[in-house]
């Protein structure tokens, strides 16, 4: 929506397609929980959500705001629904040719995958050694609490999805663990009386007004150890400094937490029976497994290469522009810490200023340049575990991003050609 | 102190143990204490480390079975025994058993607690309803909610136990609230609510040793906290609750975040007070009406003694207590009221502990009580601090302030003494 409304602006045709058959998303998608965002930072900057809203509204509220939004700004007549693109191909004229799901074949100068990182794989890449006597089931098939019912469950996965369902199992469950790989950032909704992501002073935090990375680290590391305890929870400390690492939003888990009625545990290391063992050497009965997959960015239906790499991360020009790939673009493919919606405008901006010239990329060795320092700077663990969206600060990621389209203004202008 | 001990269910922990046998115990199954451990625990038994830090009710019973084997107090206490009466003759007390005994002591001390006889609202609100309707005493697990649109009435603890519990099984989920109160969380900042550094302080524990000491005033105790729960939870119209109209502290206090998350996430409904009932729609006092399927009225407890003769329970009807700091009657020689409180901070459990220590020493003969003048002036000046304080409210009648209560009961001990002594 954030492209199509950048799009729309530059008056620059365009066509949307979505597999759904409603506008918003995975937020449209029966029984996802709260996006973990609150009100502010989830709205577009030009169209507020009601007031009546909650502060933390949950998906389907927020899919019916986003339908609000496509209403509004007339972006409804150009998205098609219920339209999936099967494959998108280069033509001989350097266009690309995409196929929609009932075989229907057009041609577009551009093509802007705007399709998420939310996708998840249904079963662990690697899966644990061991035979396993229970049942293993995706996140997505217990959205049912009854699956869960009088079970021993091991819940494994560290995000929103996977706190929810380890949630429910503390209810419903005979026992309930779960299992952390990659232990997030995890947060209560209120924080100093105010929503999580609304503090005052955080944005300098994230990046806002440049101050050295490595003071951003002390003090978020200290703001999170001042606000939350985790011995007191009992939570491992998380596995990358904070900045780095996912920030999800599990206040009911924090309780159940605290009420002693969910075990936390490091990854399965072997699967026994009826017995699931730790990488702490730690055992848990278990008769059901709940593999909450990783996020990943795979995108099938585009054709193999360099760009779309299946094992590895996307060598993506600020997440968004793929190297050697003129008129191709990725929007939406980053794990802010922050607002999402900040981030997907300020992309969906920039690439309709690439497609109406108003921007020029840099050359392709400075492009690549600039790929291998981000990936050197800091981020030596995420690029590690392949296909998982990048994390990046919000305010950090938008001044490097406006710096750069400042720059591509400056690159095409008529003197400089 | 020789003793017998009666209780009425078929094992000790009162309202922990969850469907004890007298049919008295309020606990759901999901019941968990709102107080973390270390504010739970007696001082002679530890908690042992595997329990939660906010232990669930199986956890606290079994605390209490430990406590009782450990120090034999088995051998004391009859279970299953209903004291039916108990009348004083002639300076002893006569006890009326269930079993068709009788016993006569020379004390007698209540120790029953007061969560046991629901409290409806009174005036029932006007009109006629045609759902169900329940009190959270017969609140159990949310089978009872599935499904249909459940109002819960009520902004005490329970009520919003039962509002998480209904946001997650029933389709709609309203909280009518009548006054506004300040809901704290169970951690703030990276302690659990009742164990942040300093906190005693602002409770009214005494700075210095002995009579040399002094508390805080409580003006800036009252400051103090309320700036600590705004610098935590925050304003309460945040989440859409009415912003209390009474300083921090003047009501009994509501622990509940998660209730302060689903309203933050919409899973709760807050209304204001009912107006009046229509048949399957309530009416609220802002003009706004909803379809309810269930009622569940959290309007709290009667504090009642059915077994005592109603000359010498010194509790009115609107749960005001008669009696010298919630234990003594003033009138009654030999009758203590132990546990008899709700704690404004710290823990019944923890507070019930100082009350036993005091009326031990009383029995024993270590410590003699003021003359009858003096505890009569004392329940005046308590309950005129109470009525600048606190909510007039039957709920209130019995707060206590555990550090506060320490504090004092410390001085008034050495006091105690000396009267012995002098005696």
């Amino acid at each position: 929506l954030a492209v199509a409304r950048s799009l729309s602006r530059r008056e620059i045709p365009f066509e949307c397609f979505d597999r759904a058959h409603r506008i918003g998303g995975t937020h449209a998608a029966p029984g996802h929980g709260q996006p973990g965002a609150s009100r502010e930072q989830l709205q577009f900057s030009d169209w507020p959500m009601p007031r009546s809203s909650p502060l933390f509204p949950d998906g389907s509220r927020v899919a019916s705001y986003l339908a609000s939004y496509a209403e509004r700004f007339q972006l409804d007549a150009h998205i098609r629904l219920e339209a999936g693109v099967a494959a998108a191909s280069r033509a001989a004229d350097g266009r690309w040719e995409i196929e929609l799901d009932g075989g229907e074949r057009r041609r577009f100068d551009a093509l802007v995958v705007a399709g998420g990182s939310n996708e998840t794989a249904p079963a662990p890449r690697t899966p644990p050694p061991g035979e396993f006597s229970g049942t293993q089931v995706h996140v997505d098939e217990c959205r049912d609490e009854s699956v869960m019912r009088a079970r021993d469950v091991v819940v494994a996965g560290g995000g929103g999805a996977a706190c929810d369902a380890a949630v429910t199992a503390s209810y419903v469950a005979r026992s309930a663990h779960i299992s952390l790989r990659h232990p997030h950032y995890l947060l209560p909704q209120i924080v100093l009386g105010r929503p999580y992501d609304q503090l005052p002073g955080l944005p300098y935090l994230l990046g806002k007004g440049g101050l050295p990375r490595w003071l951003r680290r002390r003090m978020l590391e200290a703001g999170h150890r001042a606000l939350l305890s985790l011995p007191l929870h009992g939570l491992p400390a998380p596995s990358e400094p904070p900045g780095e690492a996912e920030v999800t939003v599990a206040p009911a888990l924090l309780e159940r937490l605290l009420h002693g009625r969910i075990g936390v545990r490091p990854a399965i290391a072997r699967l026994e029976g009826d017995h699931v063992r730790f990488a702490d050497g730690s055992r848990a009965k278990a008769n059901l497994i709940v593999w909450c997959g990783e996020s990943r960015t795979e995108f099938p239906f585009l054709p193999a290469g360099p760009a779309t790499a299946r094992d590895g991360p996307l060598e993506l020009f600020w997440d968004v522009f793929p190297l050697g790939e003129p008129g191709l673009a990725f929007v939406g493919l980053v794990d802010p810490i922050g607002s999402p919606t900040r981030i997907a405008e300020c992309q969906g901006e920039w690439v309709a200023a690439y497609l109406s010239r108003r921007y020029a990329l840099p050359g392709e060795p400075a492009m690549r340049r600039s790929v291998e320092r981000r990936r050197g700077g800091g981020r030596r663990h995420r690029s590690s575990s392949s296909g998982r969206a990048p994390v990046v600060e919000q305010y950090d990621y938008l001044r490097h991003v406006n710096r750069e389209r400042r720059m591509g203004r400056w690159r095409v202008r008529p003197w400089r050609r | 102190v020789p003793f017998d001990w009666f209780e009425k269910g078929d094992r000790v922990g009162g309202i922990w143990a969850f469907e004890n046998q007298s049919g008295l115990s309020p606990a759901y199954r999901q019941l968990h204490i709102n107080v973390s451990r270390a504010r739970i625990e007696f001082s002679d038994h530890p908690m042992p480390g595997s329990i939660a830090q906010y232990p669930h009710h199986t956890e606290l019973a079994r605390y209490f079975e430990d406590y009782v084997q450990r120090f034999e107090l088995r051998r004391n206490l009859r279970l299953m025994t209903e004291v039916r009466r108990a009348r004083l003759r002639d300076g002893r007390w006569e006890v009326e058993l269930s079993d068709g005994r009788t016993g006569s002591y020379d004390a007698l001390i209540v120790a029953n607690g007061h969560h046991s006889a629901p409290r409806w609202p009174t005036p029932p609100p006007p009109g006629e309803f045609l759902g169900e309707q329940m009190h959270s005493h017969d609140y159990r697990d949310d089978a009872m909610l599935r499904d249909g649109n459940v109002l819960v009435v009520g902004f005490g603890n329970s009520a919003c136990d039962i509002a998480v519990e209904s946001s997650m099984a029933a389709r709609n989920t309203y909280l009518s609230v009548r006054r506004g109160a300040h809901v704290l969380p169970k951690t703030m900042w990276r302690w659990t609510y009742d164990q942040v550094p300093g906190l005693e302080y602002a409770l009214g524990r005494g700075i210095g040793i002995g009579r040399f000491g002094f508390q805080l005033p409580w003006r800036v105790r009252q400051w103090w906290l309320g700036w600590g729960h705004r610098l935590s939870v925050g304003r309460m119209d945040l989440y859409g609750l009415p912003a209390p109209e009474h300083d921090f502290g003047a009501t009994h206090p509501t622990i509940s975040p998660r209730l302060l998350n689903c309203l933050l996430n919409g899973e709760v409904e807050p209304k204001p007070a009912i107006e009046r009932l229509d048949g399957e729609l309530v009416h609220f006092t802002d003009g706004s009406a909803a379809r309810v399927d269930l009622i569940v009225w959290c309007t709290g407890y009667e504090i009642g003694f059915p077994f005592l003769d109603p000359t010498l329970a010194p509790v009115g009807s609107q749960n005001e207590v008669e009696m010298y700091w919630n234990v003594f009657s003033p009138d009654v020689p030999g009758l203590a009221f132990v546990g008899l409180l709700q704690p404004a901070a710290g823990s019944t459990m923890q507070i019930s502990e100082i009350q036993g220590r005091w009326v031990a020493s009383y029995l024993s003969g270590e410590y003699a009580l003021p003359p009858k003048e003096e505890m009569r002036r004392s329940i005046v000046r308590q309950r005129r601090r109470d009525s600048h304080r606190l909510v007039a409210s039957t709920r209130h009648t019995v707060q206590v302030e555990q550090f506060d209560f320490a504090w004092r009961l410390r001085r008034e001990l050495s006091r105690g003494r000396r009267r012995a002594r002098g005696a």
